[in-house]
């Protein structure tokens, strides 16, 4: 069966090109798309995703406080952030609010789907 | 991978958020205070990066990533930012901008290394540093010098219960070592209480340590289940796990996820959903309305030739449909004013700059909504009301002091609606515009005869700044003053229906009106015959229609006169400006054998004038197609509609059937 994946960005750009990258496999599927952090929290509870790709830097709330919302709900919870250069302060906080690993961006489609493949097997 | 499809995307997403940015910028720099907007400008220039960053755009990326250092110094709400960080904020939205349009043409993008500098050198000179980029290295690490390994029973096997001494090391350096090395320290407290040796859990969470990392995990643990976590793990390079020598305290569950702390701020504002659409798709939908109401119209026609009620249902019920779809659609293709309008702050404090003057500007009613075809054509002539403004309008403080004036003058741009349309107004309490000085440039420049500059009331004279070729400037600017700027206003206001109104008082200031339509595309027209052809006047630009009979027209001079309402109106005939033969036309007549005239009575800048028609011929709703060189350069006609019968027919543009300003202010002294 296919690994449910949500993808949470604010950057429509980001989120499509995610989306793509899933699209060129068949072990993904992505059944949900959100636009900030209060927008993931709400779609994982709605549709419990294998695995979430979260954007740490999202407007109405961070993708760290969603990281935190979501592990409170769900200890099993697995979510990687897609983070960017200068941030290691920030991917630092959102491993210990629970995130299972993160990506740099530019991101290439092979680690993408290398890291989320591995998360989601653990 | 190919990026190429991603370039639409990343081009319209980066100037939205731009365009967005520009508003909190100018924003921020009446409030400082405001973390909001502080918050917003570092998100916003941190998506651009991470945007352009994939496109490989390494120009935008090093960019936006310095803008984003430069504002997340300021996120703790610790200091506010000064004067020298907005200017370099706002240098660095207008050098971003500038490079998204380069990219958007496939030109290479200038890149701003000397302003990436400037910021860099602003922060380091600043304290705190905001983290900077540092290259993510994914070279494999040179082998650190091994920890000493606390002694203890070497059984590699199965936990024994008491618990693993776990040893891993990375084959990345830097930053990325120390993330990932955390990480791998997360996963391993899942499974038992893990504890650093080697090390400390401070120096792990600030990803300090990046040599092997030895890790005491306590608890019912195997080392198959390290494996498995670590392994999961690409960047760590080799790890072993040895069976701790001491008992464990009983197995604890899975350590609770962190409590989360409560949202450190909710903006509260509602999530919409949307979706992206094509400007294309909206001037399609629009396309299809005009040939849908063209159809329906041809309905309408059909049923009436055939006195069909059946058809003549069809033709009512497909009225309403296409009617709500086309309100529908109409409303899709709003947009917000402040969608074009929130640069012009930046516009005016740059002007301002180079002028030398002081000028507060505010904007108030952005927020109102006008279609995308109207907006597409209001940011220039906005721009170059502006300039006007600060160029000519507000004098330099020190005249502005003499004269009891604030130093600082003001420039305001409000928006509100009348009706149907919608008024841009742009007020400044400069120097207002003399209108004498008008009247004598006029006439010095042949535009117009001493007599008919007299003839002028101040206000019709405060209009001649529109005319081509006259500009009051003493100096001519690099910005405006070449004469090129009101006329250019004017035309653009004229081609799309709307309308540009000045009062002025000398020494106070000056309004400029902007009226504009609702849209350019769909508008109600009257049809007329004229000769042989039908033409169509939209009724926007329409005062009324008049039936005369021949003795109500005077003539003088050659030219022909009527009177409405104790007002003298010059009268035109269409077909003899069009040159259309009128053979065939059989005037009615009076039972007392007097001509019967039908005259449509059209206005311009408060100027009526009396265009004498063949017959009026009903109403329609149109869609509006401008015409194809080289009809275009054809003045009078202003685009071309199909009739329901599906014959084309051309629209007249009123404005052009004016003559001449300087003969209209004759014929304004004609009055009796």
């Amino acid at each position: 069966m296919a690994i449910r994946v949500l993808i949470a960005d604010d950057a429509v750009f980001m989120r499509n090109m995610i989306r793509d990258i899933f699209a060129t496999v068949n072990d993904f599927e992505v059944i949900g798309e959100a636009a900030n952090g209060a927008e993931a929290v709400e779609k994982y509870r709605e549709l419990s995703p294998d695995v979430v790709t979260m954007d740490i830097v999202m407007p109405m709330k961070s993708g760290i406080e969603a990281v935190k919302e979501i592990c409170q709900q769900d200890s099993g919870a697995r979510i990687i952030m897609c983070s960017a250069l200068g941030q290691e302060s920030l991917v630092m906080e959102a491993i210990e609010a629970g995130a299972s690993d993160f990506i740099v961006k530019p991101f290439t489609p092979e680690k993408v789907l290398e890291v989320v493949r591995k998360v989601s097997a653990l | 991978m190919d990026m190429s499809k991603y370039k639409a995307m990343f081009v319209s997403e980066s100037r939205e958020q731009l365009t967005q940015m520009g508003a909190a910028a100018s924003q921020l720099q009446r409030t400082p205070e405001n973390r909001e907007l502080i918050d917003q400008l570092f998100r916003q220039a941190h998506s651009i990066k991470g945007m352009a960053a994939s496109m490989e755009y390494s120009e935008i990326t090093d960019l936006a990533h310095s803008l984003e250092d430069l504002m997340s110094g300021f996120r703790d709400g610790s200091r506010e930012p000064d004067k020298k960080v907005m200017d370099l904020l706002l240098e660095g939205i207008d050098a971003l901008s500038g490079q998204v349009d380069a990219r958007a043409e496939d030109q290479p993008a200038p890149s701003a290394t000397e302003l990436v500098a400037k910021v860099r050198a602003l922060l380091s000179g600043d304290a705190p540093v905001p983290a900077s980029a540092k290259p993510q290295g994914e070279k494999p690490a040179t082998p650190a010098p091994s920890a000493a390994v606390s002694a203890s029973a070497a059984a590699a096997g199965a936990g024994t219960g008491a618990g693993l001494l776990v040893k891993y090391s990375m084959s990345v350096t830097g930053t990325m070592a120390g993330l990932k090395g955390f990480l791998a320290f997360k996963r391993l407290s899942t499974l038992g209480n893990a504890t650093p040796v080697n090390t400390t859990l401070d120096a792990l969470k600030k990803g300090e340590f990046a040599g092997p990392i030895e890790v005491k995990l306590e608890g019912a643990v195997t080392v198959e289940q390290v494996g498995k976590l670590l392994g999961a793990i690409s960047e760590v390079a080799s790890w072993e796990a040895k069976a701790l020598a001491r008992p464990a305290p009983p197995p604890e569950a899975k350590p609770a996820p962190e409590k989360g702390a409560p949202g450190k701020q909710d903006t509260g504002s509602k999530v919409e959903s949307t979706v992206r659409v094509r400007t294309s798709f909206l001037d399609y939908f629009i396309n299809a309305i005009g040939e849908l109401t063209a159809l329906r119209v041809r309905l309408a026609e059909l049923a009436q030739q055939r006195q069909d009620p059946d058809i003549t249902e069809v033709s009512d019920k497909l009225e309403r449909h296409v009617r709500d779809l086309y309100a529908q659609v109409m409303s899709v293709r709003l947009m917000p004013l402040e969608s074009v309008t929130s640069i012009l702050p930046r516009t005016v404090r740059e002007l301002a700059r180079k002028n030398g003057k002081e000028i507060s500007f505010e904007m108030h009613g952005q927020e109102l909504e006008v279609d995308r075809s109207i907006l597409e054509v209001v940011l220039d002539p906005l721009i170059h009301l502006l300039r006007n403004c600060v160029d000519h309008g507000i004098e330099t403080p020190t005249e502005r002091e003499s004269a009891g004036k604030p130093r600082e003058g003001a420039i305001n741009l409000s928006a509100y609606r009348e009706r149907e349309r919608t008024v841009l107004q742009v007020t400044d309490d400069g120097r207002g515009i003399d209108p004498n000085r008008l009247r004598n440039k006029a006439v010095s420049k042949g535009l117009l005869t001493a007599e008919a500059a007299e003839r002028l009331s101040d206000k019709e004279a405060v209009q001649l700044i529109c005319l081509p070729g006259l500009s009051t400037a003493e100096t001519v600017t690099e910005t405006s003053g070449r004469g090129v700027g009101m006329d250019a206003v004017k035309a653009v206001m004229e081609r799309i229906g709307g309308e540009l109104i000045i009062d002025s008082v000398v020494g106070k200031g000056t309004i400029f009106l902007l009226s504009l339509p609702r849209s350019v595309a769909i508008v109600p027209v009257l049809l007329v015959a004229a000769g042989t052809e039908t033409f169509a006047f939209p009724l926007g630009r329409i005062v009324r229609t008049v039936t005369l009979e021949s003795w109500e027209i005077k003539s003088s001079r050659g030219r022909r006169f009527f009177m409405v309402d104790e007002d003298t109106i010059p009268l035109v005939s269409l077909s003899a400006v069009l040159n259309v033969p009128r053979n065939g036309h059989h005037p009615a007549r009076t039972p007392e054998g007097e001509e019967i005239i039908h005259v449509v009575l059209v206005e311009k800048d408060g100027f009526m004038l009396g265009v004498e028609v063949d017959s009026f011929a009903g109403h329609q709703e149109a869609f509006i197609k401008p015409l194809p060189q080289p009809l275009g350069r054809i003045g009078c006609l202003g685009g071309a509609m199909l009739l329901g019968s599906g014959k084309p027919v051309f629209v007249i543009e009123v404005g052009a059937l004016f003559p001449g300003r300087i003969r209209r202010s004759e014929a304004v002294g004609a009055r009796p």
